[in-house]
């Protein structure tokens, strides 16, 4: 059987009327890459700041490591768990090598010796002693995620750790984070508005919605829940439309030359109907939905407007 | 404890905030002299020839060294919020009252060190200059310097606890800054207020001599003239205005430590309470 470190059970945050988390049940299995994934306002960000102690949950429990939120051992357990979330608390006026050697102080450490090691797996080595105020925001964000991995944490919860990275920070963010998780064990729960990010990264998804779980499954259920359309590229869809409606074809139109068909039919059956519409195929690959299609359907399924 | 004692004496060494407030509080002295016990005024010749204009002076750090406090409160304390570096310290476990006690033990070393130096420095001028207007280490000035200390706590802990409060840097020091004055203007009013002493008073008319008894509609009575009276004798700044520092007033230490264990019990409920982002 799986072993979970963060057990949630039941979870409700209030905001004065406003229910921000309603009934959250979630388990988190070691050594995994658990992605939050919902829309601004879902709740992921108020379900991190429970879970870190930054916030106090209305009602419901959590444990971590098997100790409930409830047992004053709470305090000590968070020794092993670090976390950035929103942006990077750092001190803007220290420089990235005080910055770590404060949450080594943070957390009672008096050996100094990793944190080089440890500025280098963030590549900020090289930082000296310029201010972290002057480092460009991936540079901030790394070092966030450096303070965060003071102390060797067996748990990292990282919200939104991309957000306004470039496209090269984005890969040099992935590749740090997958490095953590199997050299170090570390089981990482993170955010992202950026799903196909997300879906490079994540070994399990729970998404969240108006502060409801409405779904938990591991990346391997969700390969086989999304799915697999044919996309065609063809001259004009527009004229392929009626075709695919009179042959009962589950279709969905991208642009006036993309379209995906999701019912099981082959290649050479698509080029017929295809010459039925008058219309030439310019190519045909196997795409699967997006990580980003499957949560947005999952929400409409919700909503009720699917 | 020992852990958030330390993270915060690290971050006050290593930001440049111990040399800041040395260097402030040689700045204080140099104000307090020159500008506000008129030594510069006097033409190099302080006013007191004698122990008197040292312990005057160091009694006015009681108004001057609470600017450096709201200053030293903001840069210390509101940095730690507005960077969010303190989730770095409730993330890991450390108990939140402990991370308030930290703060406001760094703030408060921060003041009394202000204090001391201030003093010294001014002691070191009080020597120095031509006029030798004379200087005695007796038990009035150490008296005065220790009572300066309570009153500039006081100061400290109330300016850790709105920063904390309002969790805004700049309107925490704007607050503070705003505060010294307001216990100025409002001694000034109260010392009005009192300044009618007889709830009847008598004139004479100006025909006959004869004397006319009339109510004193501005005259202050009964219960709110005792807590007037003590608000006054408890403002440090009715001290330093009196010009006289040897009227040491025991409402003033008794106000002040009184204020000092509120606003650090205040203050570790509210960072119980808070909802940090």
């Amino acid at each position: 059987m799986e072993e979970n470190v963060l057990e949630i059970k039941k979870l409700c945050k209030d905001y004065g009327k406003s229910h921000i988390l309603k009934n959250v049940d979630l388990s988190v299995p070691k050594g995994s890459i658990f992605g939050l994934v919902g829309r601004n306002g879902a709740g992921k960000t108020t379900l991190m700041r429970i879970l870190t102690g930054l916030s106090e949950a209305t009602s419901g429990t959590y444990s971590i490591a098997g100790i409930e939120s409830s047992d004053r051992k709470i305090l000590s357990v968070r020794r092993r768990m670090g976390s950035t979330i929103e942006s990077p608390a750092i001190f803007r006026n220290l420089s990235a090598y005080d910055n770590v050697k404060l949450q080594y102080i943070n957390l009672g450490m008096t050996s100094y010796d990793s944190i080089p090691a440890l500025l280098e797996l963030v590549d900020l080595q090289n930082t000296g002693k310029k201010k972290a105020g002057k480092f460009s925001l991936g540079m901030r964000q790394r070092l966030g995620i450096a303070v965060a991995l003071c102390g060797n944490p067996d748990i990292l919860i990282l919200d939104e750790p991309i957000n306004g990275l470039d496209p090269q920070g984005i890969i040099q963010m992935r590749e740090i984070l997958l490095r953590i998780n199997s050299e170090r064990h570390t089981t990482i729960m993170i955010s992202s508005h950026i799903l196909e990010e997300l879906s490079k990264l994540a070994t399990h998804y729970a998404f969240l919605e108006k502060g409801e779980i409405l779904q938990t499954l591991s990346s391997e259920e969700l390969l086989n829940k999304v799915r697999k359309a044919s996309r065609l590229r063809v001259s004009s869809t527009e004229q392929l439309c009626p075709v695919f409606d009179r042959n009962e074809i589950e279709y969905k139109v991208g642009d006036q030359e993309t379209i995906d068909i999701f019912t099981e039919v082959t290649a050479s059956k698509l080029v017929a109907f295809a010459n039925e519409a008058g219309v030439e195929v310019i190519t045909i690959t196997e795409n699967n939905e997006s990580l980003e299609s499957y949560f947005m359907n999952l929400v409409a399924k919700k909503d009720g407007i699917l | 404890m020992i852990c958030a004692l330390k993270s915060s004496f690290y971050r006050f060494f290593r930001s440049g905030l111990f040399a800041k407030t040395i260097l402030f509080a040689f700045l204080i002295g140099l104000v307090d002299i020159f500008f506000i016990n008129d030594f510069w005024l006097s033409y190099g010749r302080p006013r007191y020839l004698d122990n008197k204009y040292a312990v005057n002076c160091i009694s006015a750090l009681k108004i001057l060294t609470p600017f450096w406090c709201g200053i030293f409160a903001s840069s210390f304390t509101g940095k730690d919020i507005s960077y969010r570096a303190i989730n770095n310290k409730i993330s890991v476990g450390i108990h939140r009252a402990k991370i308030y006690l930290a703060d406001l033990a760094v703030a408060e070393i921060s003041t009394i060190l202000s204090v001391i130096t201030s003093s010294a420095f001014i002691c070191l001028i009080t020597v120095i200059v031509p006029s030798k207007c004379g200087l005695v280490i007796n038990g009035q000035l150490v008296e005065n310097v220790l009572h300066t200390i309570i009153i500039c706590a006081a100061f400290t802990g109330i300016y850790v606890l709105l920063q904390y409060f309002l969790s805004s840097q700049l309107f925490g020091l704007i607050l503070s800054l705003v505060m010294i004055v307001g216990v100025c203007a409002g001694t000034i009013i109260a010392e009005d207020k009192l300044d009618q002493p007889y709830r009847v008073v008598v004139s004479h008319e100006e025909d006959s001599g004869d004397a006319v008894w009339a109510v004193n509609e501005e005259y202050i009575g009964g219960v709110p003239r005792t807590i007037l009276t003590f608000l006054r004798d408890a403002s440090p700044y009715y001290s330093v205005k009196s010009g006289d520092a040897e009227k040491m007033l025991s409402e003033e230490c008794i106000a002040a430590v009184s204020v000092f264990v509120l606003s650090s019990a205040a203050g570790i409920t509210v960072i119980n309470k808070k909802e940090f982002n």
